[in-house]
């Protein structure tokens, strides 16, 4: 039945408009960029496993409640309200899940790593960042991108993923933790800067006049 | 044998719902199907209509009893909720199932 009036491109317009406003590439841009000034956690005078873990701790709370304050106050008074179907919040207990078995996994590699099980598979060299880097960066954002049908975070996500990698092609010209913070900060800084500029076509889209 | 076959085409047109059949109504209520409610300014966001063109519209679904609306205030200012009502919905479904009868016995 759906033939003549096309529900469903209807619906995953709806539902897709809602990242037209930037601020999702701004809140990964941001998430990403965190990583890139992490190393810098010793600048404050503490150990820098500490310092690192309170400055993305910090940078990433700044961006979460960029994100909630930015669709409330921004994007929704201009765009209005919506609340999407039984479907969709199928799809968000699917993305929660994931998620939650996403931070398990992540635990367990970090437990896994600690045993020395990868030195002791003897992959050295630059393939262990780019595997690194693909498993536990490119695939959940993928897998992410996939549920929120956020199509710009596969490409941020391959980015993202091959990070680790660019650091370790870098770090025999500029050391570390220049080499995190350049090859991290390039693509965070480009992502937030791609979301500026779908944030400004957005504000003259739908402009305060508007409300 | 065909007359036969012209004069039910006919037939269901003539029972084709014209309040859902009218191009801003029927996006208004296609979104609304789509989604579980929203609130005036995302509609007309989506619909491109204007306030006195949606709220028009908005009227005549009230009340066919198509649609419910909500008033509140929010931040001092008036907030409209709007939601397809299970009579719209059945409306809706019904208004499909005649246009695919009608659209779907064209196609050949």
């Amino acid at each position: 039945m759906n033939e003549h009036i096309d529900l469903k491109g209807l619906e995953k317009k709806a539902w897709r408009s809602a990242f037209q406003d930037g601020i999702w590439d701004i809140y990964f841009g941001w998430l990403f960029l965190g990583l890139a000034i992490a190393p810098f956690g010793d600048t404050f005078g503490l150990p820098a496993e500490l310092g690192s873990m309170i400055i993305v701790l910090c940078w990433n709370s700044m961006a979460v409640l960029f994100l909630i304050l930015g669709k409330k106050f921004i994007t929704i008074p201009r765009m209005g309200f919506v609340k999407f179907g039984a479907k969709r919040k199928k799809m968000k207990k699917r993305l929660l899940a994931f998620l939650i078995f996403n931070v398990i996994l992540a635990f367990l590699l970090l437990f896994i790593n600690i045993s020395g099980f990868f030195k002791a598979l003897n992959i050295g060299g630059l393939t262990e960042p780019l595997v690194i880097g693909l498993i536990l960066i490119t695939v959940p954002l993928s897998i992410l991108a996939y549920f929120l049908e956020f199509h710009r975070l596969y490409v941020y996500a391959i980015f993202f993923g091959l990070g680790f990698f660019n650091s370790e092609l870098l770090y025999p010209l500029v050391g570390s933790p220049l080499d995190l913070f350049l090859s991290q900060g390039s693509v965070g800084i480009a992502i937030i800067s791609i979301g500026l500029v779908y944030f400004v076509q957005f504000l003259r889209k739908y402009s305060s006049s508007q409300k | 044998m065909k007359s036969d076959e012209s004069e039910g085409k006919i037939q269901i047109l003539t029972e084709i719902n014209k309040l859902i059949h009218e191009p801003a109504r029927l996006m208004i209520i296609s979104l609304l199907y789509v989604i579980e409610n929203a609130d005036f300014v995302w509609i007309k966001g989506q619909t491109g209509l204007t306030d006195g063109n949606l709220s028009s519209h908005l009227s005549k679904l009230e009340s066919a009893g198509y649609v419910t609306v909500e008033k509140s205030i929010k931040n001092k200012k008036t907030n409209t909720l709007l939601k397809l009502s299970e009579g719209g919905r059945k409306a809706f479904e019904e208004y499909r199932k005649k246009l695919t009868q009608i659209l779907g016995s064209t196609d050949n």
